[in-house]
Order: C-alpha cells, then sequence, then structure tokens
C-alpha cells in the first residue's frame, strides 16, 4: 500500500507527469501501444533490477502506460502552463506530503535573497554546519518546492544535513535568466552563515540542470564556489541533443523528447538553448568547478547528457563521478523511493557530500 | 562635486532610533514565513501616506528594514474582482549585460491585435520605497496590457544605504535599452516605446529622456508623467493652488527637499539630470503631464506643463482636482481609474484622443 502510494509519488514527480498532464484536447498520436511493427520495451522491467524494483517500477509503468495514452499538444497560453501545473500538483501534493511525513521530515518555508524556499530538515537534525540547497525538476515549468519533497526528504535523512529546496519562479513566466539568479540569490544568502566549502547543491531532472547552469553563472560573477554538487538525471542539455535519444528513445517509460522541448522553449529561447547557464554540457571546464557527482539509469534519452556531462568536466581535470544504475528509469530515486538501487544512489550522495564538503 | 549643506539639508543624527527599531520590527516581518508575511504586509497598507514622519526617520525605517517589499496578497484580490486580468501574460526579466535589468513584462492576452504602443513604467516612492509590485506599477501595468498595451515595468535600485544619483537612472536607461533592443519581442517597433513614471519615477522617467537627449539617441515616443518629482525645492503656490493645498494634510517643504537630496547625493539638486525642472527643454518629445489638484507636487508640475508648452513642446496637461498624490496607488477609485483612463487614452490616441 506504501509502496503503492510512493510509486505513484515517485511517477508523478518526473517529467512523464510532464508528459501526461499537457495533454489536451487537441488529438495527438498516443503513444506507448507496443504493435507487432514497432517492439519497444518501453514498459518492460528488465530482470537485472533488484526483486523490489522490479515490483515497484511494475506498478508505475502500468500508471506510466496509461497516461501516455492521453493526447498532447503543447500548450499555448499561460493559462494552459498555470492549469497543466494546478493539475500536477493536486495530483501529487497529498502523496508527497505523505511520503514526506513517512521520512520523518520537517519542511519549514521561509525567505533567502528575496526567494520563497522551503527547509527540510531531518528527524534530530541537529546542524552540523554543513546546508544543501536543492532545485526541482518538472522541466522547468511544472512542480514546486513543496510537491517535490521526495528527493529533498531522502538526502536530508541519508545526510544528516538541512537541504534547502529552492522555489525557483517557473516558466514561462520565469526563465533560464531569472532562474539562475535566483538560486545564486539564495546561494548568497546562505553564504552569510556558512563558507562556500560546508554548501553543496543537489538537482533532479531539469533542477539538474539549474544548479548546474547556476554554479557556471556563480563563477563568471566571481561568487566562491559551492563544495560539491550532486545531479540526478540532469537535463544538462535542453536543446535535446545526444546519442541516446535515439536509441533509447523506444526504452524510456518517462521521457519523450516533443513535450520535452515545449518546457526547454518556454525556458530559454532557441537561440540561448546552447548557453552554457541553460545547458551546462556546454560550459567552459577548464577554469575551477566543484566535485561533481552524477547519477542515472540506463532506461533514459538522457543518458547521454550524463555521459556528455561527465566527459566535459572530466576534461577540465576536475573531481567527477558518474555513478549509473542498471535499469532504471528518470529519477528513480523518486520513482521508487524504498527501493535498494535508491537506497544505495543516497548512501553514495551523502558519502560523497561528506568527502567534498568541508565540516564546522 | 561636493555639495554644500545648505543644498543638503539631512540633518547630521540622521533619524531617530525609533523609527530604526520599527524598520528592524519590519526586517522581521520580512523573515516570516509566507502566508504571515504577506498577510502583515498586507495590513500595514501601502504607499507613502500624508501623515509622514520627517524624511530622515523614514529613511532611517527603511534602512533598518533593509527596504521595505510590498504585499502581494492584493493582487490576488484584483485578480479575484477581475478576472479578465488572468489573461495577461507576465515575463520576469533579469539580465546583467549592459548595466542591471530588472524588470516585468507585462503582456497582452494570447490573441491580442499587434499593439500600437507599448510603455516602459517607473513606479514611485521617494526613491526610497515601491516595487514591481506596489499597486503603482503593478496595477497601472496590468490594465494596460490586457488592453493591449505592453508594459515593462521597472524595478531600479533604492537611495537607501548610501545609493543615490546616478544608479537608480542608470538602472531605469538599462531597463529603457532592454526595451529598445526585445521590441520585436512584444510586438511594437522602437519607434511606437513610450516612457513614463509616478511620483519619483516620473522623475527618473524626465532624467532618462533628457540623457537620451542629451546623447543624440532615439527618444521614446511619449514621456508620461504622472504627479511627478522634478525638483527638490517646490515653487511657491498661486492663489489658486493654495486654496485647494490648504484643504489636505501635505508633506512639508522640508520633507520633499530631504527626499530629494536623498535622490541627489553628491550631485547638485539642480543638475538637470537629477531635477528635470531644470533641463533644457528643447527636443523632447510629445509629454503627458498628469497632476492631482490636492498633492504638493503640482506646485512643480504646473509651471513645469507651462514652460514645455511656451518651448513649443507638444504638451498635454491635465489635473485632477481633488486628487491626493498617487491615485495610481488606489486601485479601484473614480482618481485611480481615471488616470488609468487617461494614460490609456493618450497612449493609443496620442494627444488628439485626450481632447476627444
Amino acid at each position: 500500500m506504501i509502496t503503492m502510494a510512493r510509486s505513484a509519488v515517485g511517477f508523478a514527480l518526473t517529467s512523464t507527469a510532464l508528459t501526461a498532464l499537457i495533454g489536451s484536447a487537441v488529438a495527438a498520436s498516443p503513444r506507448g501501444q507496443s504493435t507487432e511493427m514497432e517492439k519497444t520495451v518501453r514498459y518492460e522491467v528488465p530482470e537485472t533490477v533488484s526483486p523490489e524494483a522490479k515490483v515497484a517500477l511494475q506498478q508505475v509503468y502500468v500508471l506510466l502506460s496509461q497516461m501516455a495514452q492521453a493526447p498532447r499538444s503543447a500548450p499555448s497560453a499561460d493559462e494552459d502552463w498555470d492549469r497543466r501545473n494546478d493539475m500536477a500538483e493536486a495530483l501529487i501534493g497529498p502523496r508527497v506530503a505523505a511520503n514526506a511525513e513517512a521520512l520523518g521530515i520537517t519542511a519549514v518555508e521561509d525567505t533567502i535573497g528575496g526567494v520563497p524556499v522551503l527547509r527540510v530538515r531531518p528527524p534530530g537534525h541537529t546542524g552540523r554546519g554543513r546546508t544543501l540547497l536543492y532545485a526541482h525538476g518538472g522541466g522547468y515549468v511544472l512542480f514546486s518546492a513543496r510537491t517535490s519533497l521526495t528527493v529533498p526528504a531522502l538526502m536530508a535523512v541519508a545526510s544528516g544535513d538541512e537541504v534547502i529546496s529552492i522555489d525557483y519562479t517557473l516558466a514561462p513566466r520565469g526563465n533560464w535568466q531569472t532562474a539562475t539568479d535566483q538560486v545564486i540569490a539564495v546561494y548568497r544568502g546562505v553564504l552569510a552563515d556558512r563558507q562556500p566549502g560546508q554548501i553543496g547543491f543537489l538537482g533532479d531532472s531539469a533542477g539538474g540542470g539549474l544548479v548546474a547552469g547556476a554554479v557556471l553563472k556563480m563563477r563568471d560573477q566571481q561568487v566562491p564556489l559551492p563544495g560539491a554538487l550532486y545531479l540526478l538525471s540532469p537535463w544538462s542539455d535542453i536543446t535535446g541533443t545526444g546519442d541516446s535519444y535515439a536509441t533509447l528513445e523506444r526504452a524510456d517509460p518517462s521521457l519523450d523528447a516533443e513535450s520535452l522541448q515545449w518546457g526547454a522553449d518556454a525556458y530559454a529561447a532557441p537561440a540561448d538553448q546552447k548557453n552554457p547557464y541553460v545547458s551546462p554540457v556546454y560550459g567552459d571546464y577548464s577554469q575551477a568547478f566543484p566535485p561533481t557527482l552524477i547519477q542515472g539509469g540506463t532506461r533514459e534519452i538522457f543518458l547521454s547528457h550524463f555521459v556528455r556531462h561527465y566527459q566535459a568536466i572530466r576534461s577540465g581535470g576536475h573531481v567527477v563521478v558518474l555513478d549509473l544504475y542498471e535499469g532504471m528509469p528518470h529519477v528513480f530515486q523518486a520513482l521508487a523511493p524504498s527501493i535498494p538501487e535508491t537506497t544505495t544512489s543516497m548512501q553514495r550522495a551523502a558519502e560523497f557530500f561528506d568527502a567534498h564538503l568541508t565540516q564546522r | 562635486m561636493v555639495a554644500s549643506p545648505a543644498e543638503h539639508p539631512l540633518p547630521p543624527d540622521r533619524g531617530r532610533r525609533f523609527f530604526a527599531a520599527i524598520g528592524f520590527l519590519v526586517r522581521g516581518i520580512k523573515a516570516l514565513p509566507t502566508r504571515l508575511r504577506e498577510r502583515a504586509l498586507d495590513s500595514l497598507g501601502s504607499g507613502v501616506s500624508t501623515a509622514l514622519p520627517p524624511f530622515p526617520d523614514v529613511l532611517r525605517l527603511v534602512e533598518a528594514a533593509g527596504g521595505i517589499p510590498d504585499g502581494k496578497l492584493w493582487q490576488d484580490r484584483l485578480l479575484a474582482d477581475c478576472p479578465a486580468l488572468r489573461a495577461v501574460r507576465l515575463r520576469e526579466v533579469s539580465e546583467d549585460g549592459h548595466g542591471r535589468v530588472r524588470a516585468r513584462l507585462y503582456l497582452p492576452p494570447n490573441g491580442a491585435p499587434k499593439p500600437t504602443a507599448a510603455l516602459v513604467w517607473v513606479h514611485g516612492g521617494a526613491f526610497v520605497l515601491g516595487s514591481l509590485d506596489a499597486k503603482e506599477a503593478h496595477w497601472l501595468a496590468m490594465e494596460l496590457a490586457v488592453g493591449g498595451i505592453p508594459v515593462l515595468s521597472v524595478d531600479y535600485r533604492m537611495c537607501i544605504g548610501g545609493v543615490h544619483y546616478p544608479t537608480p537612472l542608470e538602472d531605469v536607461l538599462s531597463a529603457w535599452y532592454w526595451a529598445v533592443a526585445n521590441c520585436d519581442y512584444f510586438g511594437v517597433d522602437a519607434n511606437s516605446l513610450h516612457i513614463g513614471g509616478g511620483s519619483a519615477g516620473g522623475c527618473l522617467a524626465a532624467s532618462a529622456v533628457h540623457r537620451l537627449l542629451d546623447a543624440s539617441e532615439q527618444l521614446p515616443a511619449s514621456q508620461i508623467l504622472a504627479y511627478p518629482v522634478l525638483e527638490g525645492r517646490l515653487p511657491p503656490p498661486t492663489p489658486e493652488m493654495a486654496a485647494e493645498l490648504a484643504v489636505t494634510k501635505l508633506p512639508s517643504d522640508a520633507w520633499v527637499a530631504e527626499m530629494f537630496a536623498n535622490w541627489s547625493g553628491a550631485a547638485d539638486d539642480d543638475h538637470p539630470h537629477v531635477a528635470p525642472a531644470f533641463a533644457d527643454p528643447k527636443g523632447l518629445p510629445p509629454t503627458f503631464v498628469l497632476t492631482c489638484g490636492r498633492d504638493a507636487l503640482r506646485r512643480s508640475s504646473e509651471p513645469y506643463a507651462r514652460r514645455l508648452s511656451d518651448a513649443g513642446i507638444a504638451v498635454w496637461h491635465e489635473i485632477l482636482p481633488e486628487a491626493e498624490h498617487a491615485p495610481l496607488d488606489r486601485p479601484g477609485t473614480p482618481d485611480g481609474l481615471r488616470s488609468v483612463d487617461r494614460i490609456r487614452t493618450w497612449l493609443t490616441r496620442g494627444i488628439a484622443g485626450m481632447a476627444a
């Protein structure tokens, strides 16, 4: 029952919800139907994942395949975006809250640097002097700090640190400049009580691209860099470039390139989409960059993002780790918070922050 | 150029400690969780009331608070009262290319006809208050945008903590240049861009125009100066003015002078880019001056309008007879609605439309 709820929570937190929820009355050809001609493994759970994952993902994929039947079209007005986001949040809100409660975290609203944030603290949090800053995913157009609690909650529990979730202004009202500015404003605010080395950043999907892009922007603004970066299935290139977009197109249960493009275009004009602050895979890594951990699954069209981003950072001689999980879909940690793969991945992330952030 | 003490009458002790205490209270409010903060700000009320403490006290309060934000609950009420405004598309603008641009673009609803005019608007607040969420900024912008006029509402740095002329003016100019560079994004060509502001924002808008004029750059299609600040020392009132002004409690001349000195900083109070009243009107674009009958600033804006007219500038001067300062700060009131309406008419039908 709880697993089911958590799975439902999880699925809604991924860009799959983006895909499904931005459907409208205009019919488009539904995806997700396997025919003789077009064999996909999209909703098949591989044998090589843990038994718990097999159960959890099976349930999630049933929901995903149903959602994928919905016709989809690009939103044409702000009301469309608002409505879809409202639907998304109404759908997952109560379950995310229940999930967070099950993990025992507390979430308190605050404002840092003029930006609304949610302070997520694990039970028994004492404040060791380290702070983690988180940016949520949702294609830059969906969700909020409140409805993206699962990953920061998992991180808070695994690390024992407070995770500050940044409620950046979604596109189309916000854009890549305002979002990165907001991340930097929160960071500067936190720098009032912390050394840069005591601050770590994490982000999933769009949030991963956002924190990585914001770090590049900070560097250009001569702001001292944070101690470490943790990216979960980051959207490192919003131009939709990457070999895995082709090779894994029929294997990804969550993401599709077309609906991602709608969010991308709302976030940045096509002419700006290769700006490193937007697509950090194009960053200049010959200069300083914090130690970075990139995690993802082998069932993601984003796989090439992880590889390209890893190679880019590595080529600059920085500490970077690429930690991939067999058969896992996009931000699997949110989809299935209690499977062994998730536990391992969060433990690795906590260890990574332990290794690279300075203590008090 | 160092100003003499006579030109900068800020008293040496710069505001009383009591007001600093209130400022720290506001700082505490700012740190509250969103819902509580918004309710507290909502109850604090809006704008600069007529029962003003001396300006140095106001400044001390604002500085202790680190700036006074505008509550946003009224915006939800506005949308509830006028659901049509929901169709306005909002876009935040933040750029640090050639200068600091912090602004909000208010775009007409999807499917609206191609705009014939767009406005770069500068809110007021004595150079120390106000923001994009102030009524004078947000309400006007929403009303104009829903009617098909894109508005770029400019956020500029306040004259607090040692900030003075020209910093706020540079921010306004940066926003203007951004508008010119991006006007195709909001569907007008650069010739159809207007500029305007209320109160201190009127001073900034008018100064920006003089800066463009002096640099021989393309001017706005027009300038809209709503109950503007134009100089630090208000000329004496005419007998007619005095009679109408006697009805209201107004900020003292000293208040206005001190407020203005805080804007001018080390610059001269009569520098043409500091005080538009002292600038040469030659070459100015068509100008709409909106004066409020029960506003001390009318002592400045009325002769100003006449001076421009005498110099051959196309001027439309209008007085809202019983209006107090800043009707755009009072959404839904007759004076507020009239102000919005006249600005809309000016932008869509020009000087000819105003006379109709």
